[in-house]
């Protein structure tokens, strides 16, 4: 509805001119009649009205459409925006580690609704530049039709340069891109908050600050160069349709003297041709520009759109799953576009009920595994079974409600506490009992008893009267989600990196019940926790070079036993040392 | 070195009073500082655009005048001469063509200048990134500032360069068609009155309905972006989706996108009505002017000409003034509220410094009495310390989460000031000494390390980007091998995802910022959990190399890993913001206190048996 008021006001809005100068002639013509006595008063009163007429609608329209310009962006942002988040979340998760893609973000998404907005009335305008065009044109056109011509030949090199200007600057800005986000990368370097420490006492600003200078400087003069070479000659015909505009008028001084044209028909097309002539060489010229960029950007948006998504990737977790047993046989795996083999032929075997332990060094795979489990990646060669089936067959809403990961990079939702951990059960979210409880068993009770509103404090800076936490308590925070999660296979990857021995020894201590008897892999360095597994997975270069249990373990002379004393000897009696 | 004049700061202190922050800048203030950077890093492009500016304005309104006399002479040629006819086209034409030069280099000197001042801004927000004062960063009323100057850089620009648009180009225009006008008709004058008052009355209030609505809607702004952070950002986006909770944050989007878009429609309606209300004294106007200019034709005062030129300046004044207020100023005094922002940032506090002496590490680190408090906290985090580091020492600090280590390293080092109490780092008093001199020789792994998306080779050297040394000896040291298939182009090769670079485990990362730390000159080292997320094995080794590295260099290690401080000479035992003990492992042991405590909760999980 709104779309067509605007589409239909453009059209009158466009027309007027061609009215003002049927008018403006009638007006003025009667003008000089009554002046030279030949007309009266009354005949001045239709002009004048009209005129009013014009004048008055010009400018209530536009203070009408601009109320529906708003209304009409906000229903491009409501109907558009969710569309777009939706297939964001559910792309490929390779794309999101994808330069290429980042690439696109960077220039489809900004402003994406008014964006649109933009191009739909671009569209309408040029419509309405058309019929403007026509109209004086057509006047013209009666009044001496080769004009007519030559003022629409002076129009055709301006559009052909507005069209090749538009798609050069956004050609440039492709180019660009990759040295915007690095520019863009290096800018976040110094600004970040997060950043304080290492900026201030390493002391890097000028030199990175100079660094940016240089790209940011590069980037602008590659640009540069293109706009004014593309800008120079968008003004070159810009001119010559000036000139052909005085060529008009030119011709048109004989028929006035010749009694052909009436001098207010004159003073009309004169006004109108030399609107015509600056609409030409501006409006017409920048609209072509943004009509141009405007498809080069559909291309991009429609490269972006052909990326492939997951079915079912911003699926609520599937309700009662469980699994008896998940099997590796042979498993390799390569992030996509790199050589290395981060997982080399793994086999190994989840069994219900039991805890495991991957240790190993660092980039040995061992988090690469839970990419893999949680579905993040499929593109491996050999299997993965659940109970059989292979994990690639399993729905989304089934793979999420298989297991449940406290991430060494855990998110910090920047929402209440309570909501930060119930959402670790989406399903049974209002059950504040058990997030209470998830609470007392990672040790939060005593953080939660300062905070001014207890658990439903907005943690982190977005959210009015947010207060943040301590890295210790934000890790807790993660683990207590991961308890509240229904999931029977608990993955924890460095759960205790940043807490104090005590609390770290508190963790050890309720195991079982944080896991509820339930399946566990337990990722650490801190080779204390994986007495508490059945069976410990030592990984070497993505592949597994021992199993067994703690016991089993260091009774052979492995790698294992070789980590294990190394850090066991930090806390071994003062005899032993040394 | 980019100097403020007449806007110093006015907080000194940590804690910054509320409210205060909240100033409103007034215009004047943000149009002289744009002017300054305009100035600063476009001379003469920002000259030239002036210069510019008035030509192109003149030439404009001097096309009305030639049209006019196109006009008078052809009606004048019904009685007298052709040639005048032509010779006033051909002076309109050299006039369009002129004025056309003229805009068009106008335009694009603007253009030029804008771009290159977005670089220039945005390199001042560094540098004052880099002078804040430290501790301001745990300010959160600062926050709102610091996230917003990037974008309030825009309207400063904007504003300015409309201010200098004004005052190069629309007023020149409106002068000279007041003279125009007046030459014509002296009552004519009016018509500008006509058509500037109700534009104006109608931005005066637009601007103070759209910047309460900004002010109002700023915390739900801040919410919806959090939301679509949540669902789009790589940080968040795998946990986003394998909790399933993508419906969780889209309604909570789509919530604040509704109280978003309701407010600004209400804003925009308000804004509209009133220019509805007041398009209808504008017409009013516009009747009341070509009721003058009509009469004045009837009653023989101005020419057919006249009156046709005039009639038609008319509608080009109200292009005009419709351009330079509705689109322009209204545009600037919207992003004032951003514009705000920038402006506080650039007047955060920033570290006072009076000595530039170098501090002599050979004196060590003393601390007398000191006690801090965070800002718009309630609790000192340290709280009353005295402590003496000797030159050459290895400290290490131990305590629970939120004991008050991390805090009384940054006091050590002087990137925070004592509340009370007075530090002395090499002699220097740590609170009166600039910051640059201060950490000339200190270096430093930190608990939250930077993932630089940058090259190895880069990376390491963020330690230190004055010297090109060779960087393999600090990669050795933190065990980073230059194995081809973790590091295909070796020190070359991009780390992280960013720019499609090597994907790094968490304790890699952890390496790299070992070798980034070590590979720093220094005298004084602090390691805050520098091997949180490192194997077993390297963690050891680490620690040997470092204390070999270390030898003769004063050290101080916070860590949870109470194995590792046996290299200690002392251990600090932090509680409350207090030290609860110190003295060396086997003295703590054998005092069976926190030490003793917290040392064998983690022991037990090593006893082999």
């Amino acid at each position: 509805m709104y779309s067509f008021v605007f589409a239909l006001s453009q059209v009158i809005d466009a027309l007027i001119p061609t009215f003002t100068i049927f008018v403006t002639a009638a007006f003025i013509n009667a003008a000089i009649e009554v002046f030279n006595k030949e007309a009266t008063m009354n005949d001045l009163v239709l002009p004048i009205a009209m005129i009013f007429a014009i004048t008055a609608y010009s400018v209530l329209s536009g203070a009408v459409m601009k109320l529906i310009d708003t209304s009409r962006v906000i229903y491009f942002r409501k109907t558009l925006v969710p569309e777009m988040i939706k297939f964001r979340a559910s792309l490929e998760y390779r794309h999101i580690e994808d330069q290429k893609t980042h690439d696109l973000i960077w220039r489809v998404f900004p402003y994406i609704e008014n964006t649109v907005w933009n191009m739909f009335t671009q569209v309408v305008e040029a419509v309405s530049l058309i019929i403007f065009v026509l109209g004086i044109t057509g006047t013209l056109f009666t009044q001496m039709w080769w004009l007519a011509v030559v003022m629409v030949a002076a129009g055709v090199p301006i559009i052909y340069f507005a069209a090749k200007a538009g798609r050069a600057s956004y050609n440039a800005d492709r180019d660009m891109t990759e040295i915007d986000r690095k520019q863009w990368n290096l800018s976040w370097i110094l600004i970040d908050r997060e950043n304080v420490e290492e900026r201030t006492v390493y002391g890097y600003g000028t030199d990175v600050n100079d660094e940016y200078v240089d790209k940011f400087e590069f980037a602008r003069k590659y640009r540069l160069k293109i706009n004014a070479k593309n800008f120079a000659k968008q003004k070159m015909v810009a001119l010559l349709s000036i000139v052909c505009t005085i060529a008009a008028i030119l011709a048109l001084i004989p028929r006035v003297f010749a009694g052909e044209m009436s001098v207010g028909m004159f003073i009309g097309l004169v006004n109108a041709v030399i609107a015509l002539s600056d609409r030409l060489a501006w409006g017409v010229n920048d609209m072509v520009v943004g009509i141009t960029k405007s498809r080069e950007w559909l291309k991009d948006l429609t490269d972006f759109m052909k990326l492939e998504t997951i079915e079912g990737a911003t699926d609520e977790p599937a309700k009662n799953f469980s699994f008896r047993e998940i099997e590796f046989i042979n498993v390799s795996f390569k992030y996509p576009k790199t050589e290395k083999l981060v997982l080399d032929g793994v086999n190994f075997t989840i069994k219900k009920g039991m805890h495991y332990s991957f240790v190993g060094e660092n980039g040995a795979g061992k988090t690469t595994i839970t990419k893999l489990l949680t579905g993040l990646y499929d593109n491996y060669t050999g299997e993965i079974l659940v109970d059989g089936k292979n994990l690639r067959e399993f729905s989304h809403a089934q793979l999420k409600s298989l297991t449940a990961v406290v991430y060494q990079d855990y998110a910090r939702y920047r929402i209440s506490l309570y909501d930060n951990i119930a959402m670790g059960n989406i399903a049974d979210f209002d059950n504040r009992e058990k997030v209470e409880e998830a609470v007392k068993l990672v040790g939060l009770e005593e953080t939660v008893s300062n905070l001014k509103d207890g658990l439903d404090t907005p943690l982190g800076k977005v959210l009015a009267g947010g207060v943040d936490l301590s890295g210790g308590q934000w890790q807790r925070t993660a683990m207590a989600r991961c308890v509240i999660n229904p999931a029977p296979l608990k993955i924890l990857d460095e759960p205790t990196a940043a807490l104090d021995p005590v609390a770290e020894s508190t963790i050890y201590r309720n195991f079982e019940t944080i896991t509820r008897g339930q399946t566990t892999i337990f990722i650490s360095h801190r080779l204390g926790s994986t007495k508490l597994a059945d069976i410990i997975y030592v990984l070497d270069k993505g592949k597994i070079i021992e199993s067994g249990s703690h016991s089993e373990l260091m009774s052979c002379d492995g790698v294992y036993r070789r980590m294990f004393n190394v850090q066991a000897k930090w806390y071994a009696a003062e005899a032993s040392d040394e | 070195m980019y100097r403020r004049s007449g806007m110093r700061r006015k907080h000194r202190t940590n804690n910054f009073p509320n409210g205060d922050t909240r100033e409103k800048i007034p215009m004047y203030r943000v149009f002289f500082y744009g002017t300054k950077v305009f100035i600063k890093y476009t001379p003469v492009l920002f000259l030239c655009s002036i210069f510019l500016a008035v030509p192109n304005a003149l030439l404009r309104g001097y096309a009305v005048l030639a049209t006019q006399r196109l006009f008078d002479s052809v009606e004048n040629a019904f009685s007298g001469e052709l040639y005048a006819v032509y010779k006033a086209l051909i002076i309109l034409g050299a006039v369009l063509v002129f004025t056309e030069i003229v805009a068009a280099f106008h335009v694009f000197t603007v253009r030029a200048f804008y771009d290159k001042n977005s670089g220039g801004i945005q390199r001042m927000i560094h540098k004052k990134m880099s002078r804040i004062d430290p501790i301001a960063f745990e300010n959160v009323e600062f926050h709102d500032d610091m996230e917003k100057a990037d974008r309030g850089k825009w309207n400063v620009m904007g504003l300015t360069e409309t201010i200098w648009d004004m005052l190069g180009f629309f007023i020149p225009y409106f002068i000279f068609m007041g003279f125009y006008l007046h030459h014509v008709n002296p009552r004519f004058v009016l018509a500008i009155a006509f058509v500037f008052l109700p534009i104006l009355i109608a931005q005066i209030l637009r601007t103070k309905i759209i910047s309460k609505f900004v002010d109002v809607t700023a915390p739900i702004r801040r919410e919806h972006d959090f939301y679509y952070n949540a669902i789009t950002n790589r940080y968040y986006y795998k946990e986003t989706r394998i909790l399933g909770i993508y419906n969780f944050f889209l309604g909570r989007y789509l919530k604040t996108l509704k109280s978003l878009s309701r407010a600004e429609l209400s804003a925009n309606r308000k804004v509209n009505f009133i220019e509805l209300a007041l398009s209808f004294l504008t017409i009013a106007g516009y009747v009341g002017i070509l009721f003058m200019i009509i009469s004045a034709l009837l009653g023989g005062e101005i020419s057919v000409g006249a009156f046709a030129a005039v009639y038609s300046s008319i509608a080009s004044l109200f292009y005009m003034m419709d351009g330079l207020i509705r689109r322009r100023i209204g545009q600037a005094a919207e992003g004032m509220g951003y514009a705000h922002n920038f402006m506080r940032f650039m007047n955060l506090p920033e570290r006072e410094s009076t000595d530039e002496i170098l501090p002599d590490t050979s004196k060590g680190i003393e601390m007398q009495n000191v006690s801090f408090t965070y800002p718009l906290a309630e609790k000192k985090s340290v709280d009353g310390i005295n402590l003496e580091i000797h030159a050459g020492e290895t400290v290490a600090i131990v305590g629970e989460n939120g004991a008050g280590k991390s805090t009384l390293v940054r006091l050590l080092i002087g990137l925070y000031k004592p509340d009370e109490g007075k530090i002395l780092f090499g002699g220097v008093e740590t609170s009166k000494a600039k910051l640059k001199t201060l950490f000339e020789n200190i270096s430093g792994v930190f608990q939250k390390f930077q993932m630089y998306q940058l090259t190895l080779r880069d990376n390491i050297r963020m330690g230190n980007r004055y010297v090109d040394d060779e960087i393999s000896e600090s990669l050795s040291a933190a065990g980073i091998e230059l194995s081809a298939a973790t590091y295909p182009e070796g020190e070359e090769t991009m780390l992280g995802r960013e720019f499609d670079g090597v994907d790094l485990s968490g304790g890699q990362w952890q390496r790299v910022a070992i070798a980034r730390g070590l590979y720093r000159a220094h005298n004084i080292v602090v390691l805050d959990e520098p091997t949180a997320a490192i194997d077993p094995i390297e963690e050891s080794r680490i620690y040997e190399k470092f204390i070999e590295i270390s030898k003769n260099k004063t050290a101080i290690i916070v860590t949870h890993r109470l194995g590792s401080t046996k290299i200690a000479d002392r251990v600090i035992v932090m509680q409350n913001g207090k030290i609860n003990d110190i003295g060396n492992h086997e003295e703590l042991i054998a005092r069976k206190g926190l030490y003793a405590e917290m040392f064998l909760a983690q022991a037990e999980w090593y006893e082999t048996g």
